[in-house]
C-alpha cells in the first residue's frame, strides 16, 4: 500500500479489528510513512488508556496458581470449551440489551442490587458527578458489596432515585486528596531532579574552593625549612608553594579538570607557573581501595614520566617533576602502593595540556 | 546474588518497585517479579477480559495466557514502545479478540460475581494514580455523545469491525466510521486536557 489509507482504515488498524490481510497491508504502509505512523500512534495512545476506566478487581488467586503451574509444566496452557448454547443465548440477550439502552438496564440492576443490602464502607471514590454512562461498569447484576466498592459512578448515577454510592462530602474530600497527592508527587519528583543538579554544582564549587583554601593557607603559614628534595616527584609544602601558586594564577596557566572515579567526582586544578618552573596539581583525591593509591603520569610523545603519588582522601598538592609543555598529557591511574616507573592499570583520567 | 529461596517475598517487600524494574527482573527469570506484576495488574487484566468476554472461565484463561506471554517475552520488552501495564493489557485484549472471533455467539457481559474489590496495601500511589486516570477517562467518555461512545466501546471491548458495529447498532457503515473517528479525536483532546490539569 503506497497511498495513505483512509482515516477510517487507520482507526480500525489502531483498534486491531482489521483482518489479517488488511492489517498486513496497512502495517506495511504505516511502517514506511511517518505521518500515518504518528497518526496511528496517537490513536493507539488513546485506546491504550481505555482499560483504565474499568473498575479494578482483586487479582484472582486461582489464575495465579494456574500461571505458575503452567510455567512449571504441571498444567496445560489453557483448556478451550466448546461454545455452549448458554453463551449463544447470553449473546443474544446482550445484543438486545445494547439495542434497547444498556444504561437504563444497568441502572435498574444496580438499584435492585443496592436495595438488597446496606452499602459497605467504600474503598474507592470517584470525584465525578453522577452522569449516565455504560462505560467501565458491570453489565450483569452484581452483588451489592462489589458494586458499591467499584468505581463506577456512571452506573450508580444513572438511576435518578438510586441512593448515592458514596457520601458526597466524603467523595469530594477523597477527590481533593487524590488530586493533591498527584500534584505533590509530581512536584516532589521535579524537586528531587533539581536538587540533584544543585548538589553536583555545589560539589564542583567545593572542589574549587578546596584548591583555593590550600593556596591561602600556604600564604598564611610561616616559612618552614623545606624537606630535602626527593628524587622524582614529591608533595610540596610551605609558603613558597603558595607564592608560586599566586604567581602562576596571575601569570601562569591554570587547567581545571573534572572527572569521575567509580561513582565519585574528581576535580583537579593543574597549575603551570611561569618561567619554566615545575607544574603543580591541587586536588582532593578520591578514596582508593586499601593497598592502592593514585599515581600521576606525564605522557610526552612516546615517553611516560612518573609524576608522583596522590595521597588518597586528602587535600593534596603535588609538585610535578617537570614543567608541562603544550601537547603533554597528564594522566592518572590506580596503582598498588609502592610501585612506580610505569603504569600497570588503565588510566582513570587524562587531560591534554593546551597552549 | 539472587535469592532463589524466597523470590516472591523479596519482591513483595519492594514496595514501590516500578513495573520496569519488575520487567527487568522477569527477564532475568525471577518469578517473584512475575508474582508482584500479577498482584499489581492481574485485577484490571481480569476486568478487561471479563468486560470483553463476559465469561469467567474464558477471561481467566485469557489472563493466564497473557501473563505467561509477558513472562516468556519479558526480555524482548521495549520500554520505549509502551508501559508494561499497557503492553500486558494489549496482550489480554488480543487474546480476547481471538476468543471472540472463535466464538461469535459469546456474550459480552461483565459478571462481577466472583470479583473482589482491591485492597490498598503498601504504597497507595499506584492505586491513586490509576484511579485518577480512571476518573479522567470516565469523565471524558461521559462527555462524548452516546452514539460515539457506543461505537468506541463496541470496537475496543467488543473487538468488532466497523461493519459489525454498523450491523449491531443498525446504522450505515459510513456513519459508524465517522462516529468512531470523531469520538476518538474528542477523547484524545479531552484526555490531553485532563492530564495537563493534573500537572502542577
Amino acid at each position: 500500500m503506497n497511498e495513505h489509507p483512509e482515516f477510517e482504515l487507520l482507526d480500525a488498524y489502531a483498534l486491531g479489528t482489521l483482518g489479517e490481510t488488511e492489517t498486513a497491508r496497512v502495517r506495511a504502509h504505516v511502517e514506511s510513512c511517518p505521518y500515518c505512523r504518528s497518526e496511528a500512534g496517537e490513536l493507539r495512545s488513546v485506546l491504550d488508556v481505555l482499560p483504565h476506566g474499568l473498575p479494578d478487581m482483586r487479582a484472582s488467586a486461582r489464575v495465579r496458581e494456574r500461571i505458575f503451574a503452567q510455567l512449571d509444566g504441571s498444567a496445560p496452557a489453557r483448556h478451550r470449551r466448546p461454545p455452549a448454547s448458554f453463551f449463544a443465548l447470553a449473546g443474544l440477550a446482550a445484543a438486545l440489551l445494547l439495542a434497547v439502552g444498556l444504561d437504563l438496564w444497568l441502572a435498574v440492576a444496580l438499584r435492585r442490587a443496592q436495595s438488597q443490602t446496606a452499602a459497605p464502607a467504600f474503598a474507592v471514590a470517584s470525584p465525578s458527578p453522577p452522569r449516565a454512562s455504560s462505560f467501565g461498569v458491570p453489565r450483569r447484576i452484581s452483588p451489592p458489596r462489589l458494586i458499591a466498592r467499584t468505581p463506577a459512578p456512571a452506573v450508580a448515577s444513572a438511576a435518578p432515585s438510586a441512593p448515592p454510592a458514596m457520601d458526597p462530602a466524603l467523595r469530594q474530600r477523597v477527590a481533593v486528596l487524590e488530586s493533591s497527592l498527584t500534584r505533590e508527587r509530581l512536584r516532589a519528583q521535579r524537586d528531587v531532579a533539581r536538587d540533584r543538579e544543585r548538589i553536583e554544582l555545589l560539589q564542583r564549587q567545593l572542589a574549587d574552593a578546596d584548591a583555593s583554601v590550600v593556596a591561602l593557607e600556604r600564604l598564611r603559614a610561616p616559612r618552614t625549612p623545606e624537606p630535602a628534595p626527593s628524587p622524582g616527584a614529591g608533595v610540596q609544602s610551605g609558603g613558597e608553594a603558595a607564592a608560586e601558586l599566586v604567581a602562576a594564577l596571575s601569570s601562569g596557566r591554570v587547567y581545571s579538570v573534572d572527572g569521575v572515579v567509580g561513582s565519585e567526582p574528581w576535580h583537579l586544578t593543574i597549575v603551570q607557573p611561569p618561567a619554566g618552573k615545575d607544574a603543580v596539581i591541587y586536588t582532593r583525591t578520591p578514596d582508593a581501595p586499601d593497598g592502592d593509591t593514585y599515581r600521576t603520569w606525564v605522557l610526552r610523545g612516546a615517553a611516560t614520566f612518573d609524576a608522583g603519588e596522590l595521597r588518597p582522601a586528602a587535600q593534596a598538592e603535588l609538585e610535578m617533576p617537570m614543567p608541562l609543555q603544550t601537547g603533554d598529557q597528564v594522566a592518572f591511574s590506580r596503582e598498588p602502593v609502592g610501585t612506580g616507573n610505569k603504569p600497570t592499570s588503565p588510566f582513570l583520567m587524562k587531560v591534554t595540556i593546551g597552549p | 546474588m539472587v535469592d532463589r529461596e524466597k523470590p516472591v517475598e523479596r519482591h513483595q517487600n519492594e514496595i514501590g518497585s516500578s513495573d520496569l524494574v519488575l520487567m527487568r527482573s522477569m527477564a532475568r527469570g525471577e518469578r517473584g517479579a512475575l508474582s508482584s506484576f500479577y498482584e499489581r495488574h492481574g485485577g484490571v487484566a481480569l476486568t478487561l477480559a471479563m468486560r470483553m468476554l463476559g465469561d469467567v472461565d474464558g477471561a481467566e484463561e485469557a489472563v493466564q495466557d497473557a501473563f505467561v506471554a509477558v513472562w516468556r517475552r519479558a526480555a524482548d520488552f521495549r520500554p520505549d514502545a509502551a508501559a508494561p501495564r499497557t503492553w500486558l493489557l494489549a496482550i489480554v485484549r488480543n487474546r480476547c479478540i481471538d476468543e471472540l472471533r472463535r466464538r461469535p455467539g459469546l456474550s459480552r457481559a461483565l459478571p462481577l460475581d466472583e470479583a473482589q474489590p482491591p485492597a490498598i496495601e503498601g504504597d497507595p500511589w499506584p492505586d491513586i494514580w490509576k484511579r485518577h486516570c480512571g476518573d479522567a477517562l470516565r469523565a471524558a467518555l461521559r462527555d462524548l455523545p452516546s452514539e460515539q461512545r457506543n461505537v468506541i466501546e463496541l470496537g475496543f471491548f467488543g473487538g468488532l469491525s466497523h461493519a459489525q458495529i454498523a450491523e449491531r447498532v443498525d446504522a450505515p457503515l459510513g456513519t459508524v466510521k465517522k462516529r468512531m473517528r470523531t469520538g476518538l479525536r474528542r477523547l484524545r483532546l479531552a484526555l490531553d486536557a485532563s492530564y495537563a490539569d493534573a500537572l502542577p
